[in-house]
């Protein structure tokens, strides 16, 4: 331990020695940028910088990478907050509760609270990865792939249940979402499905196109219809970034919570921010006296939903370092940057190079302070984006969609799934159904799918083998009081329409 | 110039929307849904097993939940009262973000997706806003800006220059 204290000090000395600072400053506004527009996020960043590291040291390479990580997920914070328009998948659960503060007029407040609780959190999983590292093989190898299964199906369920929109109509769109996740080619069973003649769909439905015009799209067409400013208080009197810094210190309990769900999700291959974010919401929820009220811009739920974004990060990193199984797909991209730079995953990462893993820690963490100061310093002046006539901004935020969407791969069909999810998601906000189930349903389908087949491949074809893991029986638990909860919800619900016969609902 | 110079067109929307009810548009909606999802689960038996099983069981459950929402959407009556000139005015404003939206892709598709964001913009800030032209030239140049230094220079993609395959790099 005193030999990496050695070492983890003498990383600090290069990480602000010349010219790695110069690579973090330029990595953090990369990765603010990058996260900031719809459709593009770390793993574009990423991307495009590993191949413009090649020359570099493998330690600059490392704090470029870890800086520009860390900004995207800020960056992608910022247009949850002000325009309901996640930068990243990850920033999806940063919608709901981010982006009513911000039409209460409390938007700078908002970012304080992201700025706060993800530099937090960020700081919070690194410093769990550190400590975690020599236990990082049992907690890994415990979860197979039965529970890999059993807890993507608690995600879609327990979203379904308790999140937006009526509970049927939401688990109907998690079936649908699901069937739309089997589109494509099927790597388990090398059959091309549903492909209807072409061959833009042997990658499947693409998640950002989806995501992009469930929420910019349809933000977009929601602003033409309902509102002259995103802010919509009456008052003069907006709450400041630094109210928004002493919220997350005055819920400690809510604050640590997420980050360790958020670090424990992360640990868990394949599952990543988004995931992360819905639990620790959802967490928050059940254990608030005033669950109803979430959703109308709870502060509780939105520390929840960014320290957990953030702290996923160190716990994505164990997996990817120890056995280069990438905890989310930014470190699939990132394991990427370490093979580029003769890196290897592995004990030789652990121990030999140990300086260059611990350069990487240092640097996500320096990102998330800096980009969280950035956002801290100029969240007065961001906010006043929520000020400016709809009107004025709503073409700005389609032309910038569609510029993201196509960046993805050149296609212009990109665009056009975009365009339909644009419309599909007025529809689905419009009658009640939940947005969030169909993207979680399109993301968690492969993996319950994948997950399906190799229990049963391991199992020799028994079910059994989903039953009798003492993880997967834990998981099941927790399902069945979610679905309890919905039981006994959807009860309520029915006891309050009786009450009141003449109430009526409108679409 | 704006929409609302135009009386004979805003007469048809205006037509139309009144006719539309959201009853029937979910009704609709969760049709389509229901074809596509019986359309996968009857092809998904003449897959290999492993390839159909996981979406049949996924299928059939979610065929029935999308029949219970439509028989509970179906019973609900329908509304018959004419609507007030709020609710009339409300739909024509989502009438018109939904062709917003449709114009924008058409013009990408059709001119290329520089070129036809900028028109778009440029369409959509005099007709909705009635932006003075100097105004306008101010928005459309910062946009022009940010394309071309994220887009073209950074990331260096080959922009969609349409079915008339219209240059869309702007020369720096």
């Amino acid at each position: 331990m005193s030999s990496t204290l050695e070492l983890l000090a003498s990383a600090l000395v290069i990480l602000f020695s010349w010219p790695n600072i110069g690579f973090a400053i330029a990595g953090v506004i990369i990765g603010l940028v990058f996260g900031a527009i719809p459709g593009l996020g770390s793993v574009i960043s990423l991307s495009l910088l590993i191949p413009l590291s090649f020359g570099m040291e493998p330690t600059a390479a490392m704090i470029l990478f870890g800086t520009a990580m860390g900004g995207g997920k800020f960056g992608g914070s910022i247009t949850a907050i002000l325009m309901n328009t996640p930068g990243t998948a990850g920033n999806v659960v940063s919608t709901f509760e981010g982006y009513p503060l911000s039409k209460k007029g409390r938007s700078e407040e908002a970012i304080g609270i992201s700025a706060t609780a993800s530099a937090l959190g960020a700081l919070f999983g690194l410093v769990i990865l550190l400590l975690l590292i020599p236990v990082a093989e049992t907690i890994i190898l415990a979860f197979g792939a039965p529970e890999n299964f059993w807890i993507a199906l608690i995600g879609i369920v327990a979203v379904g249940i308790l999140g937006e929109g009526d509970i049927a109509k939401s688990l109907m769109i998690g079936g649908v979402a699901l069937m739309l996740s089997f589109i494509g080619y099927s790597g388990v069973a090398g059959v091309y499905r549903y492909g209807v003649g072409t061959q833009y769909l042997w990658d499947g439905i693409q998640l950002i196109p989806v995501i992009i015009g469930l929420f910019a799209i349809t933000e977009s067409i929601r602003l033409t219809r309902e509102a002259s400013t995103i802010d919509q208080s009456d008052t003069d009197d907006h709450s400041t970034v630094w109210d928004g810094v002493v919220q997350v210190f005055k819920h400690p309990i809510v604050f640590f919570r997420s980050a360790t769900i958020g670090t424990l999700v992360g640990l868990i291959p394949g599952l990543g921010g988004l995931i992360a974010s819905f639990i620790s919401y959802f967490q928050a929820v059940q254990s608030s006296s005033n669950p109803d009220a979430f959703g109308s811009g709870v502060v509780e739920g939105f520390i929840a939903t960014e320290a957990a974004n953030d702290s996923m990060d160190g716990g994505a990193l164990l997996p990817t370092v120890t056995f280069g199984i990438p905890g989310s797909p930014v470190m699939a991209v990132l394991l990427g940057g370490f093979l580029f730079h003769g890196l290897s995953p592995g004990l030789a990462l652990l121990t030999d190079d140990l300086d260059v893993l611990l350069m990487l820690v240092l640097a996500l963490a320096l990102s998330n302070v800096v980009s969280s100061t950035i956002g801290l310093l100029l969240g007065g002046k961001l906010a006043n984006i929520t000020r400016v006539p709809v009107d004025s901004i709503i073409p700005l935020i389609l032309a910038v969609s569609v510029f993201g969407v196509f960046a993805l791969r050149n296609s212009i069909l990109d665009v056009f799934v975009a365009v339909l999810f644009g419309l599909v998601g007025y529809v689905l906000v419009a009658f009640d159904y939940s947005r969030i189930t169909l993207v979680l349903g399109l993301i968690l389908g492969p993996l319950i799918e994948s997950a399906f087949h190799q229990s049963l491949q391991a199992s020799g074809g028994s079910y059994l083998i989903f039953f009798t893991r003492p993880v997967s029986v834990g998981i099941i638990i927790a399902m069945a009081v979610i679905i309890g909860v919905a039981y006994n919800k959807m009860g309520q619900q029915d006891i309050s329409m009786d009450q009141d016969p003449m109430d009526t609902e409108e679409a | 110039m704006s929409i609302d110079d135009q009386p004979r067109l805003v007469e048809r929307v205006e037509t139309v929307v009144s006719r539309v009810t959201p009853r029937q548009i979910e009704l609709l909606f969760l049709t389509l849904l229901l074809i596509g999802v019986v359309y996968q689960v009857a092809r998904g038996f003449g897959y290999p097993r492993l390839a159909g099983h996981f979406p049949v069981v996924v299928g059939v459950p979610t065929i029935l939940m999308i029949l219970y929402v439509f028989r509970d959407r179906f019973t609900v009556s329908d509304e018959t009262t004419e609507l007030d000139s709020e609710e009339l005015q409300d739909r024509l404003l989502l009438a018109q973000g939904f062709a917003w939206v449709l114009l924008l892709f058409a013009l990408v598709v059709g001119l290329g997706l520089t070129v036809g964001c900028t028109v778009f913009l440029v369409l959509y800030y005099r007709l909705k806003r009635e932006f003075s032209w100097t105004r306008l030239a101010i928005y459309v140049g910062l946009f022009l800006v940010f394309v071309i230094l994220v887009f073209q220079l950074v990331l260096q993609i080959p922009l969609y220059g349409g079915v008339f395959g219209i240059p869309q790099s702007i020369p720096v």
